[in-house]
């Protein structure tokens, strides 16, 4: 069978999965759907009654007119699987709630995935697997999912319908379910195993949350490798016992805490509760992950294709912008989008793409995403891949100036300035780098540049002093006078008293207000409240449990955020483990500082910025893209932009 | 008997409530309570008891008038997952080694 005829059947399949769990129900019995009105009576009595598409048909309307929402009930019996669980109105807001077992989710959205892999043609050279180990990888993997749900009890229990967490016997179904999913990914990634990294991009699209669960398919299929590679390959000892090591002393530091924390959109990536068993479980998860990852970047490195993960990059950028636009329109398609693509969280109601607020300036959409940040940075790389050729072979593409109108419209949209300026400059700076011109020309233009950020930040800023006070000032107005953190009561003690912390602080709170991160970062450090163990060595990874709720803090209009990688990454590792990253990022920029190209470092300076002032670490697709592109940057040793179509050919003689 | 399943059928334990002693006395009859809904009980077999007061429920409760048909139900749909999911586990294992003897 060719190829594409495979892919026919496999987008056909695609269409009748997503089609067919809506039709589940009896269609022998009496009942029939009527209109929604304002009585709902009829929906209140047939509960589970009627499907999805019974549903559908005879209320068209539900499926584009923006006051109707499809929510998901996970607390639902399987036998209510896709039928309408529930009808409230709310003002003028009708909520529809389908039954959506976690379990049967779970195993129709792998079936979507799996189908999905099987797109992709399987890699020529096949990626030789040792059985044993694959078999002890697959067990462990499976059992840890099970070890997943064991330490969040609080969070399954209000999710899996009347499956009894105290018994045995719902975790041997749990393993059952996790071993054949598993099994079934991970055969059909390893028939795809060297052409796995250059589909990244495809991770923003299909996010992969489980729906119900605090659970990510890539993070089952990196923790899978991570075994692997635990199990099969030479780990130095040193790097073992490090984690063993920290892994015991978070779990000892957090006996005798528990504190709850709602993933909301970092739901799959993210502890739901601070207790010792989560500590212990998210911190062997993190590790393992990472593992993975570096598992798969190291053996298929030299299978990365720049013209395919561009093409890659492309497509996902324009399915993106669609499905959000088109879920933000229907709400039909945004509860599809949500339920089979995994999205950690639902996708934009905002229509209007291009809304200003009372100022005239531009407000974020964030669409298919669930941070406009993350959108932003997301297509500034995809702006990266295709600018970046054109720049290096003085060659203009017409078909990338007209794909790159993708990737700009997302940029706009999400309102990323950061990435839009970071962006204009590297570009600049590069053209000045390539093109021969005077030195003295560039040193007019550099300073050029400089003097219109400095206007752009505006020169009364340097000057004004809420600018290096604002975070010391927003800190101490959103906390309470019965309950400060003990950063908090650090920096009262130090701030204005001690010059060093004083100009010290005063920087970092000058970059936060430029970056508009006062506020945010403010109420961080309200909430902070370290002891010394977790000030020096963090409380464990993907852990915000402690952070949200040991401390009272003033109410605020929402669950905030950090919007910083790097204030996440000191309360998972401290200051010690923070501090041996950026000497290790530094050393190893050091180290390669001749043989770096002007795009490896740019996009290394990008990934920095990006982190201070955005919380992409904790969503799966942006950390397995950044951690990604460094490892590309550091062990690899071609270009990551290139045009190979555009691209020179030298003559042999 | 498990306190859990007889809140879930009886309703919540009343501050002063003693178990009835039906044991030591065989004339011991129940007293209605009025501010009680009656609850519909069933055992095993599906044959149906109604009881008026939550000490009469907790008491057929802990003889084992405890069937849920909600949670057996639900608890059947498990197994039967569980069935389908563990014969999709050993079909696929059964397939890999004969294609691969196949191949060989």
């Amino acid at each position: 069978m060719t190829k594409a005829k495979q892919n026919l059947i496999g987008i056909v399949c695609l269409f009748v999965l997503i089609l067919i769990p809506w039709f589940f129900s009896n269609y022998s019995d009496s009942i029939t759907p009527e209109l929604v009105t304002s009585d709902l009576s009829f929906y209140e009595i047939n509960t589970c009654k009627l499907s999805l598409s019974e549903f559908l048909i005879k209320n068209k309307n539900t499926i584009y007119q923006d006051h109707y929402n499809f929510t998901l009930n996970h607390y639902s019996s399987m036998s209510c699987f896709g039928k309408i669980a529930g009808l409230t109105q709310v003002g003028q807001e009708f909520y529809i709630a389908i039954g959506t077992n976690a379990l049967v989710s779970m195993l129709i959205q792998s079936l979507f995935f799996i189908i999905c892999i099987r797109l992709i043609k399987p890699s020529k050279e096949e990626f030789y697997i040792s059985n044993t180990h694959h078999q002890f990888s697959l067990l462990t993997s499976s059992l840890f999912f099970c070890l997943l749900i064991f330490s969040e009890v609080r969070y399954y229990e209000k999710n899996f319908y009347l499956l009894d967490l105290s018994s045995f016997n719902s975790y041997v179904l749990l393993f059952a379910i996790s071993y054949l999913i598993n099994k079934n990914i991970i055969d059909a990634l390893n028939a795809r195993f060297q052409k796995l990294i250059n589909y990244i991009p495809y991770m923003f699209l299909i996010v992969g949350s489980f729906s119900g669960l605090n659970a990510n398919i890539y993070m089952l299929i990196f923790f899978y490798y991570g075994c692997y590679s635990l199990f099969k390959e030479k780990i130095n000892p040193r790097y073992l016992y490090s984690a063993s090591f920290l892994i015991l002393f978070w779990s000892i530091n957090a006996i005798g805490d528990d504190f709850g924390f709602k993933p909301d959109k970092l739901r799959g990536f993210t502890s739901s509760y601070f207790s010792y068993r989560t500590v212990a479980v998210w911190s062997i998860l993190f590790f393992g992950v990472s593992l993975g990852l570096y598992f798969i970047f190291k053996k298929t490195a030299k299978h990365f294709d720049s013209e395919l993960i561009k093409k890659n990059f492309i497509f996902s950028t324009i399915l993106t912008l669609a499905l959000g636009y088109l879920g933000s329109t229907n709400p039909f398609i945004k509860f599809i989008n949500y339920f089979f693509f995994g999205q950690e969280k639902m996708g934009t109601t905002e229509a209007n793409l291009f809304k200003f607020d009372q100022w005239y300036e531009k407000m974020a959409w964030r669409g298919y995403f669930s941070s406009a940040e993350t959108a932003g940075e997301f297509y500034g790389i995809a702006i990266m891949f295709l600018i970046f050729p054109i720049l290096k072979y003085k060659k203009l593409n017409p078909l990338s100036l007209f794909l790159v109108c993708f990737p700009l419209l997302g940029l706009y949209l999400s309102n990323n300035r950061t990435v839009s300026i970071l962006l204009v400059a590297g570009f600049v700076f590069y053209l000045l780098k390539t093109i021969d011109i005077n030195a003295k020309f560039k040193a007019v233009f550099v300073l050029l540049v400089i003097i219109s950020t400095v206007l752009f930040i505006g020169i009364d800023k340097f000057t004004y002093i809420y600018s290096y006070q604002s975070i010391y000032i927003q800190a101490n107005s959103y906390s309470v006078e019965y309950d400060t953190s003990t950063y908090l009561n650090l920096i009262n003690s130090k701030y204005g008293i001690e010059k060093v912390f004083t100009l010290l602080f005063s920087i970092f709170t000058f970059l936060g207000y430029v970056l508009n991160r006062s506020e945010l970062w403010g109420l961080f450090f309200a909430r902070y409240n370290p002891n010394y163990f977790e000030y020096i060595f963090g409380g464990g990874p993907l852990n915000f449990g402690q952070l949200y709720s040991e401390v009272d803090v003033k109410e605020t209009e929402s669950l905030l955020f950090p919007h910083s990688s790097l204030l996440s990454l000191i309360v998972f590792f401290g200051l010690f483990g923070v501090g041996i990253l950026i000497y290790k990022l530094t050393s190893k920029l050091i180290k390669m500082r001749k043989r770096l190209i002007f795009e490896h470092t740019f996009i290394v300076f990008y990934i920095i910025l990006n982190l201070v002032k955005s919380d992409s670490i904790n969503y799966i697709h942006s950390f397995t893209l950044y951690y990604f592109l460094l490892f590309l940057v550091f062990n690899f040793n071609k270009p990551i932009f290139e045009d190979y179509k555009n691209k020179p050919t030298t003559q042999v003689n | 008997m498990d306190t859990k399943i007889v809140e879930q059928l009886c309703g919540k334990y009343p501050s002063d409530f003693k178990k009835a002693d039906v044991l030591s006395d065989p004339n011991y009859v129940f007293v209605n309570d009025p501010s009680y809904p009656a609850t519909t009980l069933l055992d095993y077999d599906k044959n149906i008891v109604t009881v008026n007061s939550f000490l009469e429920c907790e008491h057929y409760v802990s003889g084992g008038w405890n069937y849920l048909p909600t949670i057996s139900l639900e608890s059947e749909y498990h197994l039967i997952l569980f069935g389908v999911v563990t014969s999709l586990i050993f079909a696929q294992s059964i397939y890999k080694i004969f294609r691969k003897s196949k191949l060989t």
